[in-house]
C-alpha cells in the first residue's frame, strides 16, 4: 500500500485552487482495498470518460467500462453513486473519477448538470430530509411514559443481576489466583461475555471478551490483566453508586455498560460544536466481525478533538466518506459524557478540502500526557486518546520506534514500519497525528511542509 | 502495580498481604474509606484505582536527538514523476521502472523520499546499481538505520580506491554477494591485488563459489593472471577447469592460447577439386584420441548425447582459437570458408566452434569480428530450413551473435528475420528481438511497427507470436517512435481465425498501449520537470 498510494501530496502546492482538492493519496485511502485503488487509477485517462462535468455541488461523468456507467460525487460530503453493479464501495469508477479530478483538474470543466445528476442530487436531498423528518417524528411522538419506565426498570434489574454474577466470578478469579487464567481457552472468557450480553450489558461484555487476548501475551500479562479487571470493577462499582454521580458521568457509565444513545437522544442531549474540522488521522480496526473505522477530528478554532466511529460489515462500505487529511466546515455532535470524546458528524457544509497546514495540537509530549491525565480524571475508563503532536521527530528502532519532541522526551510507537515518515521527514521536525493507547502511539498521519501523508 | 499483580497471581486466599492497604500509596489513600465488604472486593477496587492512577501518571522517557539528513545537492523529482514510478512498480512493469530510474538519473533528479524505503529493499544487483545514483543524501542517510540497507550506505559514499580496509573486511567477513561485490570493485581499480586475495582464498571455497569468484577476473584480464589460471587448470571441478581455459584462451600470448593454436592448425586443411571451376573444400580431421594434457586445457572427455567425442574436441578447440586466424591462413573471406566447410562431416562442430570463437574474440580481434555477420547469415539460413528440433540450438547461437554484432549491423540482421515468412516452430526466432540492444534504431522501430500492423490484421499463428513481441517493443522502441501514431489494428476473425487468438492478441495490444502510454507520460513529465527547473532559479532543493 505504501508504494501504491503515496507521494502525491506535493503536486497540490503547484496547482491552482480547484473545487476538488483531494490528493491522489487521499482518494486511494477511500478505496475499500488496494485493488480497487489500482483499478481506479487505470481509469484516470480521459479516454475512459465522457460527459465529464462539475459545479459547486457535484462532480460527475460517464465511465466507458464494459457498459456506460453514470458516476456521481456529491462534493459537500463526498457521497457517491455509480450505476455499475460492483459490490465494492466506492467502486473503481467513483475512485477513477475522483483521481481524474485530483490529478488533472483542468480536464473537468464547470458545466450544467445533466438530468440524471439532478435526479440523483434531488433524491439524496429528499432522503436526507425524510430522515430528519423521521427523527423529528420519533422525538415528537407521544411516548407511553409508563411503559417506557417499566422497560427501563426491567433492563436495569437484569443488568444489576448480570453484574452481580460477574462480580462473584471475578472475585473468585482473584481469590484463586490469576495463574488459572494462563491456561484457559478463549471460551473461558467468552462464556462470561455471553452471560453479560444476555444480561443486556453488551458494552461490558465486549470488554470481557477482549480480556482473552491478555494472558501470556507479554511478560507483564498478570499486571495488565489485573489492571483491566480493576477497571471493570470500578465500572461496576460506579453502576452501584450511579445516583451519586454527575449526570455526565452517569451517561458515560451507561454507555460503557452498553446502553446506546438513540439518534434522537443524541440530538437532544449532545453538545454541538461548529468548526472547521480536520480529519487528522484514521485507522480501520477489522479484527472483529464488524469493521470499525476510527477517525480523529481536530477543530481548527475550538482545538477540540473528536472521535468519529463508523461501522460496516465485511465487504460493505461505510455510510459516510471521511477522508484522512481533508477538512471541512461542519457541525459535530458529541455524545454526552464527562469527557466528551466520541462524536458524530451532524452537518457538513462547503467543499471537502485537503488540509494544507497542521491543525492545533500539543507542542510537547508532556503536554499531551498532561491532557490525557486530565481526561482520565474526568472519565477513568477511556482507553484511546487522539494525539496531534507538533514538531516531533521519529527515532528509528534499536528496540522499537520512538517519537521524540523538541524537549527531548520520547514515547514508543506501535508497529514496525514507519520508514516512510522517517524518509519524508529526513530527521527534521514534522507534525504527527496518532492515537495514544496508554502504552504506545499509533501513527496515523503527518503534516510535512503543508502536505498531509497517511501513515 | 507489581505488588498487587504478585498477590493476584497466587490468589488473595493464599496471600496474607491481600487485604493490607498500603496507606503510603496515593491511590490506596484515596480508597481508604471505601474498603469494607470482603477482601476481594477491596482488592479489585485497589487494582482499578491503581491502574487508572498509573495510566494517568505515564511519563515519557528521555531520548537523544536524531542527526538529520544532510541537504541534497540535486533536485528531487516532482510528485507527478513519483506517481508514474509508482504506477510502473504496481502495474507489473518492473523493467520499465528500472529504465525510468536511469532516465531520472540522466536528468539529474533524485527519487522522491517516500519511495526510498521500497527502493532500499531492492535485492537485485542490477536494480541496486541503477538505483544508487538517485537515492541522494536522504537515501544514504536512511540506509544507516537498517542493516539490510548497508549496500546503499557504502554505495552512496563511493569507496575510495585506497580504502582497502573496508573492501578487505567485506571480502573477508561479508556474505557471498558482498564478497563478489568487493572483489569486483577491487578488480576494477587494482586487478593485481584482487587476484592475490582470490588466490589466497580460492581453495577454501566450494566449486560453485570458485566459479563465481574466478569469473570476476574476466574484467581487466591480463597476462599477469596467467600463472594463477594455469594452476586452476588442475582444479577438481571440470567447470572451473573449463572457465580457466576459456579465460586463458582469450589472453593473446598465453601458453594455453599457443597450445590451442597448435592443435587447431592440424585440424583444418583445404582440398581443391574440379578442373575448370575450382572448388575449395575445407576438411576437418579431429584426433581419434587426445592426450591427458589436452584434457587439462578444457577439452572434455564426455560428449553430450547428440555429439561424438571427436566433434566435441573440434568444436572446443576451434572455439578457443580466434577465427580471424583462418581467414589469414587460407587467404579466404569468412563467407568463403563457411561455404567451403558446410558439406564436411564435421561441419556442424566447426561452425559451432567458429561461432563461439567469433563471440569470444570479436572485442579484441577485428579480424574475428568480421566473422560475426557471415556466421549470423549462415545460421539464420540454417534456421529457415532446419528440422524443428534443431531450432532451439540455432536460436541460442543467433541470440549470442546478435548481442555481439555491431549496432549498425543489428537492424538489418533483425529485419531479415522479421521479413522472413516464418511459421510453426520457426516463429520462435521472433524472440531474438529481446536480445537486441535498446533502444532500437528508428529504422527498425518503423519497420517493426509496419510489419506488426499488417500481420496483426490476419489474426493467425504468426500474428499471435508477433503480438507477444509487443511486450519487448514497448520497452525497446526509441523515444522518437513514441511520438508516432501507435494505434494497432483491431484483430479480425474474417479469415476464420478463432476468437481465442483474437482475444489474446487484443490483450497483448492493450498491454502494449498501456506500457507505451506510461513511457510517454514519463517522458512528458521529465520534460515538464526540466522546463520547471529552468524557469525557477531559486528553487529549494528539498521539497
Amino acid at each position: 500500500m505504501a508504494l501504491a498510494t503515496s507521494g502525491m501530496g506535493v503536486s497540490a502546492s503547484r496547482r491552482q485552487e480547484t473545487d476538488v482538492q483531494l490528493t491522489l493519496e487521499q482518494v486511494s485511502e477511500m478505496a475499500p482495498d488496494p485493488g480497487a485503488a489500482a483499478a481506479g487509477k487505470k481509469l484516470t485517462p480521459l479516454k475512459n470518460w465522457e460527459s465529464l462535468g462539475r459545479n459547486a455541488d457535484a462532480l460527475w461523468g460517464v465511465c466507458l467500462g464494459s457498459a456506460k456507467y453514470q458516476v456521481k460525487v456529491d462534493l459537500s460530503n463526498l457521497g457517491y453513486h455509480c450505476s455499475c453493479p460492483s459490490r465494492k464501495f466506492p467502486c473503481k469508477h467513483v475512485l477513477g473519477l475522483l483521481m481524474l479530478a485530483a490529478s488533472s483538474p483542468d480536464a473537468v470543466a464547470e458545466s450544467a448538470p445533466s438530468e440524471w445528476l439532478c435526479d440523483w442530487l434531488e433524491r439524496r436531498q429528499q432522503r436526507a430530509e425524510k430522515k430528519a423528518e423521521r427523527a423529528e417524528a420519533t422525538s415528537a411522538k407521544p411516548v407511553d411514559e409508563k411503559a417506557q419506565q417499566r422497560r427501563v426498570e426491567q433492563r436495569e434489574a437484569r443488568v444489576a443481576e448480570g453484574l452481580q454474577r460477574f462480580d462473584i466470578w471475578m472475585k473468585d478469579l482473584v481469590r484463586n489466583g490469576l495463574t488459572v487464567a494462563e491456561t484457559q481457552p478463549a471460551s473461558f472468557w467468552e462464556e462470561q461475555a455471553k452471560r453479560l450480553v444476555d444480561a443486556q450489558a453488551p458494552g461490558l461484555a465486549s470488554r470481557v471478551s477482549r480480556l482473552a487476548a491478555i494472558p501470556r501475551s507479554s511478560r507483564d500479562w498478570p499486571a495488565r490483566l489485573l489492571a483491566e479487571l480493576g477497571r471493570l470493577k470500578l465500572l461496576m462499582h460506579a453502576w452501584q453508586r450511579i445516583n451519586h454521580l454527575t449526570p455526565q458521568l452517569q451517561a458515560d457509565v451507561r454507555q460503557l455498560l452498553g446502553w446506546t444513545a438513540s439518534q434522537a437522544d443524541l440530538e437532544l442531549q449532545g453538545e454541538r460544536v461548529e468548526d472547521r474540522w480536520v480529519i487528522a488521522g484514521q485507522w480501520l480496526d477489522d479484527e472483529d466481525r464488524i469493521r470499525v473505522q476510527r477517525s480523529w477530528l481536530v477543530g481548527r478554532s475550538t482545538c477540540r478533538t473528536a472521535l468519529v466511529l463508523q461501522f460496516a460489515a465485511p465487504g460493505q462500505g461505510f455510510p459516510e466518506s471521511i477522508v484522512p487529511g481533508s477538512e471541512q466546515e461542519a457541525t459535530v455532535i458529541f455524545y454526552p459524557g464527562a469527557e466528551r470524546q466520541r462524536a458524530r458528524l451532524l452537518e457538513r457544509r462547503g467543499a471537502v478540502e485537503s488540509a494544507r497546514h497542521r491543525p492545533p495540537g500539543h507542542a510537547t509530549i508532556e503536554e499531551l500526557l498532561h491532557a490525557v491525565a486530565l481526561s482520565l480524571a474526568r472519565q477513568p475508563w477511556l482507553s484511546a486518546f487522539g494525539a496531534m503532536l507538533h514538531d516531533v521527530t521519529l527515532l528509528p528502532p534499536d528496540d522499537g520506534w520512538l517519537v521524540r519532541d523538541a524537549a527531548g522526551q520520547a514515547l514508543p510507537l506501535t508497529g514496525r514500519d514507519h520508514w516512510k515518515f522517517l524518509a519524508v521527514s529526513g530527521g527534521r521536525p514534522f507534525d504527527l497525528a496518532g492515537e495514544w493507547n496508554g502504552q504506545a502511539l499509533r501513527p496515523l498521519g503527518a503534516f510535512f511542509d503543508g502536505s498531509y501523508r497517511v501513515a | 502495580m507489581d505488588e498487587l499483580a504478585r498477590i493476584a497471581l497466587v490468589g488473595t486466599a493464599k496471600h496474607p498481604a491481600a487485604s493490607r492497604v498500603d496507606e503510603s500509596h496515593p491511590a490506596d489513600a484515596l480508597l481508604g474509606a471505601l474498603t469494607g465488604d470482603n477482601c476481594e472486593h477491596a482488592f479489585l477496587l485497589r487494582a482499578g484505582v491503581q491502574a487508572v492512577f498509573g495510566q494517568s501518571g505515564h511519563t515519557a522517557r528521555e531520548a537523544p536527538p536524531i542527526e538529520p539528513s544532510p541537504p541534497e545537492t540535486k533536485p528531487v523529482a516532482s510528485s507527478e514523476i513519483a506517481g508514474l514510478l509508482q504506477t510502473a512498480t504496481s502495474s507489473d512493469a518492473h523493467d520499465l521502472f528500472l529504465d525510468f530510474i536511469s532516465q531520472l538519473n540522466e536528468a539529474g533528479l533524485l527519487l522522491p523520499p517516500d519511495m526510498l524505503p521500497a527502493a532500499l529493499d531492492a535485492t537485485d544487483a542490477a536494480a541496486r546499481h541503477s538505483l544508487l545514483p538517485v537515492l541522494g543524501q536522504r537515501g544514504g542517510w536512511l540506509a544507516q538505520f537498517d542493516p539490510k540497507w548497508q549496500w546503499a550506505v557504502a554505495g552512496a559514499l563511493p569507496i575510495a580506491n585506497d580504502d582497502l580496509d573496508t573492501l578487505r573486511r567485506r571480502w573477508e567477513e561479508g556474505t557471498k554477494s558482498e564478497r563478489i561485490d568487493a572483489l569486483k570493485t577491487l578488480r576494477r581499480s587494482d586487478p593485481q591485488t584482487a587476484r592475490e586475495w582470490l588466490e589466497a582464498a580460492v581453495d577454501k571455497e566450494k566449486a560453485e563459489e570458485r566459479l563465481k569468484y574466478i569469473n570476476v577476473l574476466e574484467s581487466n584480464l591480463s597476462l599477469a593472471d596467467e600463472t594463477f589460471l594455469e594452476v586452476r587448470l588442475d582444479d577438481r571441478s571440470e567447470q572451473v577447469r573449463q572457465l580457466a581455459a576459456r579465460l586463458l584462451a582469450t589472453l593473446p600470448g598465453s601458453a594455453l592460447a599457443q597450445r590451442m593454436l597448435k592443435r587447431a592448425e592440424t585440424l583444418l586443411v583445404t582440398e581443391t577439386s574440379g578442373l575448370l571451376r575450382k572448388k575449395t573444400r575445407l576438411v576437418c580431421t579431429p584426433p581419434q584420441e587426445i592426450e591427458k594434457s589436452w584434457e587439462r586445457d578444457g577439452l572434455g572427455r564426455k560428449a553430450p548425447a547428440n555429439q561424438g567425442k571427436r566433434a566435441l574436441w573440434a568444436e572446443t578447440i576451434l572455439g578457443m582459437t580466434p577465427p580471424g586466424r583462418w581467414s589469414q591462413r587460407f587467404a579466404l573471406e569468412p563467407e568463403q570458408l563457411i561455404e567451403a566447410v558446410r558439406d564436411d562431416t564435421f561441419a556442424e562442430a566447426v561452425l559451432a566452434g567458429w561461432t563461439a570463437a567469433a563471440i569470444a574474440f570479436h572485442a579484441i580481434d577485428p579480424a574475428s569480428a568480421a566473422w560475426l555477420l557471415p556466421l549470423w547469415n549462415y545460421w539464420l539460413a540454417a534456421a529457415l530450413r532446419c528440422e524443428a528440433q534443431q531450432i532451439q540450438t540455432i536460436q541460442e547461437r543467433l541470440a549470442a551473435l546478435i548481442r555481439a554484432l555491431p549496432r549498425e549491423a543489428v537492424t538489418d540482421a533483425m529485419l531479415t528475420v522479421l521479413d522472413a515468412d516464418l511459421s510453426g516452430p520457426r516463429l520462435q526466432l521472433l524472440d531474438l528481438l529481446s536480445f537486441l540492444p535498446r533502444p532500437w534504431s528508428e529504422k527498425l522501430a518503423a519497420r517493426y511497427l509496419n510489419i506488426v500492423r499488417t500481420a496483426l490484421k490476419r489474426c493467425d499463428e504468426r500474428a499471435v507470436r508477433l503480438a507477444e513481441t509487443l511486450a519487448i517493443a514497448s520497452r525497446a522502441l526509441p523515444g522518437a517512435a513514441l511520438d508516432a501514431d501507435l494505434a494497432m489494428p483491431e484483430p479480425s476473425t474474417a479469415d476464420g481465425a478463432n476468437s481465442y487468438q483474437q482475444q489474446i492478441i487484443g490483450r497483448d495490444i492493450a498491454k502494449f498501449l498501456e506500457r507505451v502510454r506510461l513511457r510517454q507520460a514519463f517522458d512528458r513529465a521529465l520534460q515538464a520537470e526540466a522546463a520547471y527547473e529552468a524557469s525557477s532559479e531559486q528553487r529549494p532543493l528539498t521539497r
